[in-house]
């Protein structure tokens, strides 16, 4: 990596934090829009639904296939699939897989919007209004996104274990109950709040990302073009990066 | 909620199926013309060079959050030796190029769509019409098999990292030495695992170039039609490849059991 | 021969853009098309190059009907058409002489020649074309994107005479530019025509512009063809819309005289 690379990233790192510090000021600043933010929450949630659903159910799908293929292989048994597979969707796949597919479906379309709204001069006349852009544009959709991944969150580990418990179901022959026995041996009620922690915490990222990248677009079409995409690939990193920080954490917890 | 379901339905289908006219209309032209090889190896080295640093920043944590992950779980049930196996197993067959393939859909899909979608909107397309040039032979083809060949350079690469990534990480953090980590590896893997993982990979980067290339050509509307050619583009690539997924993922084992025995036994 | 349209209509979707469209332009002749904003004037020189086809009707340029023909057909077309874009439109990966040039290099044109052309020759014609839109050689290696928006659009004209076009289309050629450079693009689409006999078809709001350059106006409103004369015949138009634009017009002459009235 060269060096005006380097520093474009540390610049960027940089204004992202400071918008991050000046939206949590904004906690304090009473009273909360709060028509917007549920607005924005059905938006976001609501709006993503359909995705989501698909994506997560099809990731179930596949994890358990592999999984036991994987045990059959090596061990010649699919015994343990179930607390196997509970594990891992609980903590890694149920919880991952939504937060990126919320990247591109929320992340990239709040960029592309506050991009739009800062080349077509939307932005300065918010401003010149004396209307703050960061309360009236950031805050609300962090709090939107905040809660609507959080949900989300537990709703795609909810519908990935249902399609898992489907498949062991009907392809390996596993009962319900016994699966669902498995599953009470190793998780544990941490375990869900800690997916709940993981999905706050991207869906804290995501907005902050998304409109740190809108507000400084530069430029017509080009830039808002080049904001979404630079957006799209800082946030897919975070949230890989936290995953793995938090899973460092939890497991040391 | 119905309504939501069928008009989602609807969109999805239609998407698709413009997607596919598209690309039978690059493949026709692909065919028909005579290719441009020196555009298409311009493309594959400022796309790959682009995406290399951070597909293997990525790779490595991918690897990291797995053997993480799985040690968890192993631990349980003291199988701790099937680390290495499973780790190299599951990065290289199925999350692998399912996480690092999310990236590209955001590192090559979104700058695609940005990038072309620009072009339409300021008339850049209409241009090259107008001059006579076929703006599918002379901006399309080129980035569709670029696109498809760098996904397949950069996934390989990833996954190699990411495999490096598991080994560092088990080093540091969980105390098992390297050796130790690729001991169980041959017992998980063979020429099929590899096989699967490039096959994988290229049916993802056809679906990143595809879905890119077709979002960012259809643009319109100004800067606004940019942002939202963008966003679909990443929206529907990560879908696409969900999708394929699901499709592909038992293909190999399938053939393997199904199809070679029943080649024997005709034999 | 020129370019003709035949009751030519077209809509997107519920709109109706084109309703029962005639005209005829003859060869060497400037048609400045007037009309408001959405009344169907870009779509009207789309379909000349076939981008756009038309849902009843058709289009003639010079002896072939466009409507009716297919892309690679078109490319033929297309190569005796310049269309000058709203935008500078401009191909923002290649410098200022790659995008000139660009049209020299496309098959069709090769096809057109005796024999091909060499890189000497090339450079010759689009020094040529650029000091025909007072550009100098010095910005034929600079990204358009190191130009300022009038010098693109000048740059844009020069590519798209390179190829030598019969037509050329303007699409609001001089909207977002400086009066002066007004005036040379006004200028030099007059030239054109009259020493290359070159057909011009101009979009515009600009009736300043089409009183000065034009040989016949067409005004359009709502689908429809207004009205369609020469420039005389426009002055004395009863339609309220034509009178409208042309008191704007007077406004910007007569200033002092308009305030006196009020």
């Amino acid at each position: 990596m060269n060096q005006p690379v380097l520093a474009e990233q540390i610049h960027r790192v940089a204004s992202t934090s400071s918008l991050f510090r000046k939206t949590l000021l904004k906690f304090a600043d009473s009273p909360w829009r709060w028509k917007e933010i549920f607005a924005s929450t059905s938006q976001m949630g609501v709006g993503s639904l359909p995705i989501i659903t698909l994506s997560t159910a099809f990731s179930g799908l596949v994890v358990t296939n592999e999984i036991a293929w994987h045990m059959d292989k090596v061990l010649h048994t699919v015994d343990m699939m179930p607390g196997f597979t509970g594990q891992f969707i609980l903590r890694e796949l149920g919880i991952v897989i939504p937060a990126l597919l919320l990247v591109s479906k929320v992340g990239a379309s709040t960029t592309a919007e506050i991009s739009t709204m800062k080349v077509t001069e939307q932005i300065d006349a918010l401003k010149l209004l004396g209307i703050d852009p960061i309360k009236y544009l950031v805050f609300p959709r962090l709090i939107a996104s905040i809660i609507s991944t959080a949900a989300l969150t537990i709703y795609s580990v909810a519908i990935t274990l249902a399609c898992a418990i489907a498949v062991a179901t009907f392809r390996y022959h596993f009962s319900v109950a016994e699966y669902l026995n498995a599953l009470r041996h190793f998780v544990t009620f941490a375990d869900l709040f800690y997916a709940l922690i993981k999905g706050a915490v991207f869906g804290t990222v995501i907005p902050i990302i998304s409109c740190s990248y809108g507000f400084e677009c530069k430029g017509g079409a080009e830039g808002v073009g080049n904001a979404t995409t630079n957006a799209v690939v800082a946030s897919t990193i975070a949230v890989i990066f936290l995953d793995f920080a938090l899973t460092l954490l939890f497991t040391y917890l | 909620m119905r309504e939501l379901i069928v008009k989602s339905m609807n969109r999805f289908f239609h998407e698709f199926g413009s997607i596919c006219l598209f690309v039978a209309t690059i493949v026709k032209t692909v065919f028909c013309t005579r290719g441009n090889a020196q555009a298409i190896l311009a493309q594959i080295s400022s796309v790959s060079y682009r995406s290399v640093s951070t597909v293997a920043f990525a790779g490595i944590f991918v690897g990291a959050i797995l053997v993480l992950q799985f040690h968890r779980i192993l631990v349980q049930y003291d199988g701790e030796i099937f680390l290495g196996g499973l780790n190299t197993s599951a990065v290289v067959r199925e999350v692998g190029p399912l996480l690092i393939s999310f990236l590209l859909a955001g590192k090559i899909g979104a700058f695609t769509a940005a990038e072309l979608g620009t072009m339409r909107v300021t008339e850049q397309i209409d241009a090259i019409q107008c001059l006579g040039t076929n703006p599918i032979q002379y901006l399309i083809v080129p980035r569709w098999i670029a696109i498809i060949i760098s996904s397949v350079i950069l996934l390989v690469i990833g996954l190699v990292i990411s495999i490096g990534g598991s080994m560092l990480v088990s080093n540091i953090l969980l105390d098992i030495n390297p050796l130790q980590f690729a001991s169980s590896i041959g017992q998980f893997t063979d020429l099929s695992t590899v096989a699967s993982g490039i096959f994988k990979s290229a049916v993802y980067g056809t679906i990143v170039a595809s879905v890119s290339c077709y979002e960012g050509y259809t643009a319109s509307g100004g800067a606004r039609g940019v942002g939202k050619a963008v966003t679909q583009a990443a929206v529907y690539i990560n879908l696409y490849i969900i999708i394929a997924n699901t499709l592909t993922s038992n293909m190999f084992e399938f053939l393997q059991d199904v199809l070679v025995p029943f080649i024997k036994g005709a034999w | 021969m020129g370019i003709r349209f035949n009751c030519v209509c077209k809509r997107f979707g519920p709109k109706i853009i084109l309703n029962d469209v005639s005209f005829e332009v003859s060869d060497g002749e400037i048609l400045f098309i007037l009309g408001k904003s959405g009344a169907g004037k870009s779509v009207t020189l789309k379909h000349i190059v076939g981008v756009l086809k038309p849902d009843s009707g058709s289009v003639f340029v010079g002896d072939t009907n466009v409507s009716i023909l297919s892309d690679e057909a078109l490319t033929a077309v297309r190569r005796q058409c310049g269309m000058v874009f709203q935008h500078p439109a401009l191909l923002d990966s290649l410098t200022v002489y790659q995008n000139v040039s660009f049209g020299l290099r496309t098959p069709q044109y090769l096809a057109s020649l005796e024999r091909p052309l060499t890189e000497n020759e090339i450079q010759k014609i689009v020094i040529e074309k650029l000091s025909l839109v007072n550009l100098g050689s010095d910005v034929l290696d600079k990204m358009p994107s190191a130009l300022s928006y009038g010098m693109q659009k000048r740059v844009s004209l020069a590519r798209t005479l390179a190829p030598s076009p019969r037509y050329l289309l303007f699409d609001e050629p001089t909207t977002g530019l400086d009066p002066i450079t007004t005036n040379a693009v006004n200028d030099l689409i007059f030239e054109l025509s009259r020493k290359l006999n070159v057909t011009s078809i101009v979009v515009s709001h600009d009736m300043q512009c089409a009183l000065k350059t034009a040989d016949r106006i067409l005004v359009l409103d709502q689908a429809k063809i207004l009205t369609i004369g020469s420039v005389s015949e426009i002055k004395q138009s009863n339609e309220k819309l034509v009178k409208d634009f042309l008191e704007e017009t007077l406004a910007l002459f007569l200033p002092s005289s308009i305030g006196g009235h009020g």
